[in-house]
């Protein structure tokens, strides 16, 4: 019996304006709250209200043996509280039935882990509150903004009190293992890890709409097939994916929606599967090893390591800056200059400054709402030299 | 005298050192009692002011053209590469979505972007056709008038000068504000050569060459093999303006280093850059505002970043007349980086707004601003240590600023035409029959 650990992560981050040179020090307001509204109203209306009904709907059809997880980053809950609300009731839903764990993040989707531990602390201690208030969770399993994971991410999750971590199952770590198994971080007291299986996860969420790929169509007997052909002593699967996977980064006529319900109920009514949810694995299985991670290790781009956001000079640039602000931003006494800032710490905006080329540079361009990375590193710089002077940093 | 005056450019086309010049040179000369007969591109109202006593206006060659809008251009009159091919490949790259360069125009500033549709009109795709058409109607158009001396700004009138000059054996004076060379360098790609062999054959048969500094007579000799005897220097007066007070209170922010115009290897704003991080160690406050558009943009963004001083330098691209005037009253400093300016008309527009300008010893301005602090280009660290010494003695600076605006006042365009004047009468003295030079 395999079980198949579904994680799905919903992130919207707060796209900053844009701000010219002659802006600093005359406008406020950084936030392209048009943009966002728009973003978060398409997004809820084509994936997580459809979604959610869909995944809510196959935990009833299955009395509870569907399983999933989810992280939703405290800016999504934001953005969904104020301009979707019915979507975050739609969460709250999936959370009251008992068959989806809620896990943990930073409340900003933030590097903070590697830069500015203190921060990291307030915005993990952020995130509880909000999903205890909106979706009446307490998590007990914690994810890394972008599965960004090392041996010192990991105590400062297990510091925090946190059961397991979810990372990345990535080549450069596990030399030929499988990523189908519980590991424990070296250097971190064997912190547990469930590790993606990014091959069977990117069938899903990158290749299936690919019709240059062998296995298109991807159809669901074929998915539950490999899943069924796996080694009998392979404990989980773990199939993490963006959330917005479903209806938006593959449109509905893509047939995604379809796939999942047919995969979900094949796979209840295999008898070599079955689902769990991160805690439930690791209060079920053992450690089998401990694992070294040489550097961070992160689930995107081909490198899987943070270069996705701190990679060219002008995403350190950026990073140093933002993060140079936070002792002013937390000793300034007004929440909405601390606020303001933390917002500044989500990772979309150095990722949107990456000058990587290719298939990874057409990720983060798809993302992105600039016109080019530079324009998005001077538009971030020069709304942070206004949020230092309203603070009165260095 | 009758002064014949070939211009390719004329007020308010396109802000920049060549329409002012030959707008200020030109009313000068009106206004010192000669009878102008101007020559100028006739497409488009722009470049047609209202009638000017003394001046006689004859449009030559039919529209010029119209090539699709480039940034910034209207930061330099040369900035758009005027060769065919050069302009279809940029029409391509802008219409394509994901154009290397992007489209950072100046939206805000509709004045601004008259001013870049004029430049592309005057210097884009049909540049050559239309320097063409220009010279072929030169001397049919002129036939019923009469002059003594001909007065030619830039080597796209040169030909023109140089037709003239045979059919109706009158001495020509040809006046140079910038070469090819400035604003490529020799290795630079395209077609250089085809420009300077204009400019070489043009001046080197003329009867007289105006110089726009004492530089570019120097660069004229060196390059072109020219007679030092035969180039006279005739400096640009200021820019129009009212002086702003200079007694200002001081940004809190931190005080600005300030610079102004394309980003392109000429400009030398990389070296400014590597400048600002040596500056940044010894006044950890101070801002550097670059102002302007061009190629090198994306490698300057860079550079900054890298040099980890991406938090103390803005680029502002390209900006609005109004917001750059701003810029030149907030300024402490005004740094001309260029590593080959003929002139450089930017620190005198600072200037009025009570920046104290910093320059390299390759331009002109230089040779009218004795009391400006100079480096070479490439030495950053005394580049910095002249921006350091200003930042840091606010009493020196008000000295720097109030020595440059006494002799910024003493620039006036009656002064140049004085000198042109001289230049032009030594034209007259070949009678249009020197053949080596």
């Amino acid at each position: 019996m395999t079980s198949i650990v579904y994680y799905f992560q919903v992130h919207q981050p707060y796209r900053v304006k844009p701000f010219p040179y002659d802006a600093i020090g005359s406008r406020t307001d950084y936030w392209d709250d048009w943009l966002n509204e728009d973003v978060a109203k398409r997004v809820a209306e084509k994936c997580y209200l459809p979604m959610n009904r869909q995944l809510l709907r196959a935990v009833e059809r299955s009395s509870g043996a569907f399983r999933c997880s989810f992280s939703v980053s405290g800016t999504a809950i934001r953005q969904l509280a104020d301009w979707a609300p019915e979507a975050l009731e739609s969460f709250r839903d999936l959370a009251d039935s008992g068959s989806v764990e809620f896990m943990c993040e930073t409340s900003r989707h933030s590097l903070a882990a590697l830069a500015d531990p203190e921060e990291f602390r307030a915005q993990v201690a952020e995130q509880r509150a909000l999903l205890k208030e909106h979706l009446g969770v307490e998590p007990t399993a914690f994810r890394n903004t972008e599965l960004i994971t090392d041996a010192t991410v990991a105590r400062q999750v297990k510091d925090l009190g946190f059961e397991v971590l979810l990372a990345e199952g990535a080549d450069q770590l596990l030399h030929g293992r499988t990523a189908q198994a519980l590991y424990g971080m070296g250097g971190a007291d064997s912190f547990p890890l469930i590790l993606r299986d990014f091959q069977l996860s990117d069938d899903i969420g990158f290749r299936f709409s690919n019709q240059g790929w062998e296995g298109y169509p991807l159809l669901a007997p074929t998915f539950n097939g490999w899943l069924e052909s796996l080694p009998d002593e392979r404990p989980f699967v773990g199939l993490f994916m963006d959330y917005e996977t479903f209806g938006e980064h593959q449109a509905r006529a893509t047939g995604i929606f379809d796939f999942m319900d047919t995969m979900v109920d094949l796979a209840v009514a295999s008898d070599k599967l079955d689902f769990a949810t991160p805690t439930e694995i690791v209060r079920r299985d053992p450690i089998v090893e401990d694992l070294d991670y040489p550097r961070p290790i992160s689930w995107a781009d081909e490198e899987r390591d943070v270069s996705a956001w701190l990679g060219n000079h002008m995403q350190r640039a950026a990073h140093e800056a933002i993060y140079k602000l936070g002792p002013a931003a937390r000793a300034s006494g007004d929440p909405d200059l601390l606020s303001a800032w933390r917002d500044f710490t989500t990772s979309d905006h150095v990722y949107y400054m990456s000058t990587k080329c290719e298939t990874d540079g057409d990720v983060h361009e798809y993302f992105s709402p600039y016109d080019s990375p530079h324009d998005a590193y001077l538009n971030v710089m020069n709304a942070l030299e206004d949020l230092r002077r309203r603070l009165g940093a260095d | 005298m009758k002064v014949l005056v070939l211009g390719w450019e004329y007020p308010p086309a396109v802000a920049g050192g060549l329409g002012a010049a030959c707008h200020g040179l030109t009313t000068a000369l009106a206004d010192r009692g000669h009878e102008v007969v101007l020559c100028t591109p006739a497409d488009g109202t722009p470049r047609h002011p209202e009638a000017y006593p003394g001046i006689v206006r004859v449009p030559l060659g039919s529209d010029v053209g119209f090539s699709p809008f480039h940034p910034g251009a209207f930061l330099d009159p040369y900035a758009v590469d005027p060769t065919p091919g050069a302009a279809h490949e940029r029409a391509q790259a802008s219409a394509a979505p994901a154009a290397p360069e992007p489209d950072g125009g100046p939206a805000t500033a509709s004045s601004a972007s008259n001013h870049a549709r004029s430049a592309s009109q005057l210097y884009g795709a049909d540049l050559s056709s239309a320097i063409q058409r220009y010279s072929r109607e030169a001397v049919g158009a002129l036939a019923e008038h009469d002059f003594d001396v001909i007065h030619a700004h830039d080597w796209m009138t040169f030909p023109a000068a140089l037709r003239l000059r045979f059919a109706r054996r009158r001495p020509v004076c040809l006046h140079v504000h910038s070469t090819v060379i400035d604003r490529g360098g020799r290795s630079a790609p395209g077609p250089v050569g085809s420009i300077s062999a204009v400019e070489r054959a043009g001046l080197r048969t003329a009867d007289r060459v105006c110089a726009v500094s004492g530089y570019t007579r120097d660069l004229l000799v060196r390059e072109y093999r020219l007679d030092p005897g035969r180039v006279s220097v005739v400096h640009n007066a200021a820019p129009a303006g009212a002086m702003s007070p200079v007694d200002r209170p001081r940004d809190p922010a931190g005080p600005t280093v300030l610079f102004v115009g394309r980003l392109t290897r000429q400009k030398g704003v990389g070296f400014l850059i590597r400048a600002a991080a040596r500056v940044l160690e010894s006044c950890p406050n101070a801002r550097f505002v670059v102002m302007g558009e061009g190629e090198d943009r994306t490698r300057m963004i860079e550079m900054a970043a890298a040099l980890r001083i991406g938090r103390r330098v803005f680029f502002a691209g390209g900006v609005s007349s109004a917001l750059r005037d701003r810029a030149y009253r907030e300024a402490s400093v005004f740094v001309l980086s260029s590593v080959s300016e003929p002139f450089g008309l930017t620190p005198l527009e600072a200037l009025r707004g009570g920046a104290a300008p910093v320059l390299t010893d390759a331009c002109g301005v230089r040779e009218v601003l004795p009391s400006a602090p100079v480096s070479p280009p490439w030495d950053a660290a005394g580049l910095a240590a002249q921006i350091v010494a200003l930042l840091t003695d606010e009493e020196q600076r008000l000295r720097v600023v109030a020595k440059c605006r006494s002799e910024l006042e003493r620039l006036t365009w009656a002064e140049s035409a004085r000198s042109l004047e001289a230049a032009l009468d030594q034209a007259r003295s070949t009678s249009g029959r020197r053949i080596f030079g």
